[in-house]
This record gives C-alpha cells, structure tokens and sequence, in this order.
C-alpha cells in the first residue's frame, strides 16, 4: 500500500514536472548579412531543466511592408549543407549549428527554423518552440539586410 | 645598502591587457506550459485547462528591426488527433491577451510558418522595436465545433513562433 502511494505520488509529481515545464529557449545570432557563399553558424541554448531534442528545417521567405515574412519550401537557386539537421541539447546547454549557404540568383532571404518540445501528454495539446536565424544573401554582404527590406518596400527599420 | 640606493625609484613598462566583450544578438521565447488539456464543457466545446503564457524576449544589434511571434498547427485538417478522427484547426479557437477567441485558420500571418489556413491570431508583431526588449502574452485556446465531438482523445501540437527580420 506505501508503495502504491509512493508510485502514484512519483507519477503526479512527474505529470506536473511535464504540465508546468517551462519551454525557454534561445536563438543567437538572430539575423546575419552575406555574400553570395556563406558560411556561418548559430546556436540554440536550452534554458530549461530538461534536455531537448532540436530539429532544424529551412525555408526561403519573402517580407510584405511591415517587414513580416512569408516562409516557402527553399526555393531552387539555394543550396543549403547543414552540418547538422538535429541534436540534443542539455539542460541549460548550448548548442551550435553550423551551416553553408549558396546563393545562386541573389538576394536570397532563408529562415533557419529551430523547433522543440518540452512537455508530453498523451492527450491535449504540446506546445513546440520555433525559433528562426534569418539570412540574408547579397552580391556583396553590406548593408544586404537594409537592401532586401527596401525592395520589398519595408518602411520601418 | 647606501641612502641614495634604499631611496631610488623603480618604474616598470605599462603592462596592456586587451579587453574584449562580444555580445551576440539573441531571441528568447518562454512557453508555459509545455503542454494543456482540454475539459469538455458539453458535446461541443472544451476549455483549456490554462492559458499558454508567452514571453518573447530580443536582443538586437540595433533598435528598428521586427519581431513577430505566432501561433499554428502543422495540419489545417488535424490540429488534434486519434490518429484517425480529426480536430481541424477550424474548431481550434485563440484568445490572445484575453481578446475575442478566433479560429486558427489564418494564412495571412506567416511568420515563420508553414502552414497557411492553420494559424491562429497573431501573438505579439513588434514593428520597430528597440534592440533590446521583452513582450509577455497569453494565448487561451478552446474547442468549438459544429458537430459533437466524436468520444476519444485527441493529441496534437501547437507551434510558438518567432522571428526577427
């Protein structure tokens, strides 16, 4: 009988450490500028107390005037090697993903999308964090963000 | 040991030590929590057993950039599922901030996503913001469908995201 509470006291504590988890999480550097061939890397920082597992997914976007982006599948001029399209990250780890981008009709806009989950429930809804590094490709890597916002006709920077 | 020598001053070179400190620009988004039920209220509506609380925080390299959180399900067809009955993200409504509930059924909100015709009402869209910065929202999610909602459980995934641009 004490062990039957013990075990149902361990499984609501378990169900509650799930219910409440916290899902925070941290996406740096945010947006970056480059030439037509790129090499960079971002990292993703778990700031909760249970590991994650990360998926990392790309998709080109366009931006209407108020400088939101509308993603689509990457579109056929970029060619995209990610050294990794997943991992695991520790409780209050970091983990860094690197990347190399090639651009072939620029600009290029790319959103790489960095998604987890915490909680578990067999039944309901789980809530998945998505965060996006966002790319900009430019001829030249100066001022390539300000350039790409400007055709699409963002006023605000 | 001589007075004049007891009394001599030593000076050294000035020893230069570089400093540096790089900050990289960084978004955070706190969910919580990390999952909900829903509790039928009759044959055709459920609540959520909480609100989903989002904290979205940015730390850019200059103030005037974008930043927009959303909300959407992968599928506009099962926004939840038994694996063979569907809830579609028609009968998922959100109230963000307390607003008036809407169904997620937007395409026009893309931020991020994938799924047009699966989202819900815009979180947070902060336009023109300052580099460094934090909005907290609620998102409260129920069920509302035309027809009795057939007995089983449902399972889905609703997706916070954020993007800056």
């Amino acid at each position: 009988m004490r062990n039957m509470k013990r075990v149902l006291s361990l499984l609501l504590l378990q169900f509650s450490f799930f219910a409440l988890a916290v899902s925070a999480q941290t996406v740096s550097p945010i947006i970056v500028e480059c030439g037509k061939k790129c090499r960079g890397e971002f990292s993703i920082t778990n700031n909760g107390l249970t590991a994650l597992a990360v998926t990392v997914e790309a998709r080109s976007f366009s931006l209407d005037t108020l400088g939101q982006a509308t993603n689509r599948p990457l579109d056929p001029g970029v060619e995209l090697k990610l050294e990794e399209g997943s991992a695991r990250v520790s409780p209050k780890g970091t983990h860094t993903f690197g990347y190399q981008l090639k651009c072939s009709a620029p600009p290029c806009a790319v959103a790489l999308l960095s998604s987890m989950v915490v909680g578990h429930t067999a039944e309901g809804i789980l809530v998945r964090v998505q965060l996006a590094h966002t790319i900009y490709i430019c001829e030249k890597q100066k001022d390539c963000r300000k350039k790409v916002r400007a055709a699409a006709g963002v006023t605000v920077d | 040991m001589s007075v004049a020598q007891s009394q001599a001053q030593t000076t050294s070179n000035a020893a230069a030590v570089a400093v540096t400190f790089a900050v990289a620009s960084s978004l955070t988004v706190t969910a919580t929590p990390g999952s909900i039920v829903f509790t039928r209220t009759n044959s055709r509506n459920a609540t959520a057993s909480a609100a989903i609380a989002v904290v979205t925080s940015w730390n850019l390299a200059v103030g005037g950039g974008n930043v927009f959180t959303v909300a959407y399900f992968a599928t506009i067809a099962a926004a939840l599922t038994d694996g063979t009955l569907n809830i579609p993200s028609s009968d998922v409504f959100a109230s963000i901030n307390g607003g008036t509930a809407a169904a997620c059924t937007l395409a026009n909100v893309n931020v991020a996503a994938a799924t047009p015709g699966a989202i819900c009402p815009q979180i947070f869209g902060g336009i023109g913001v300052t580099a460094q910065g934090s909005h907290s929202d609620s998102i409260l999610l129920s069920l509302t469908s035309p027809t009795d909602f057939p007995v089983t459980s449902y399972a889905g995934t609703i997706t916070i995201s954020a993007q800056a641009t």
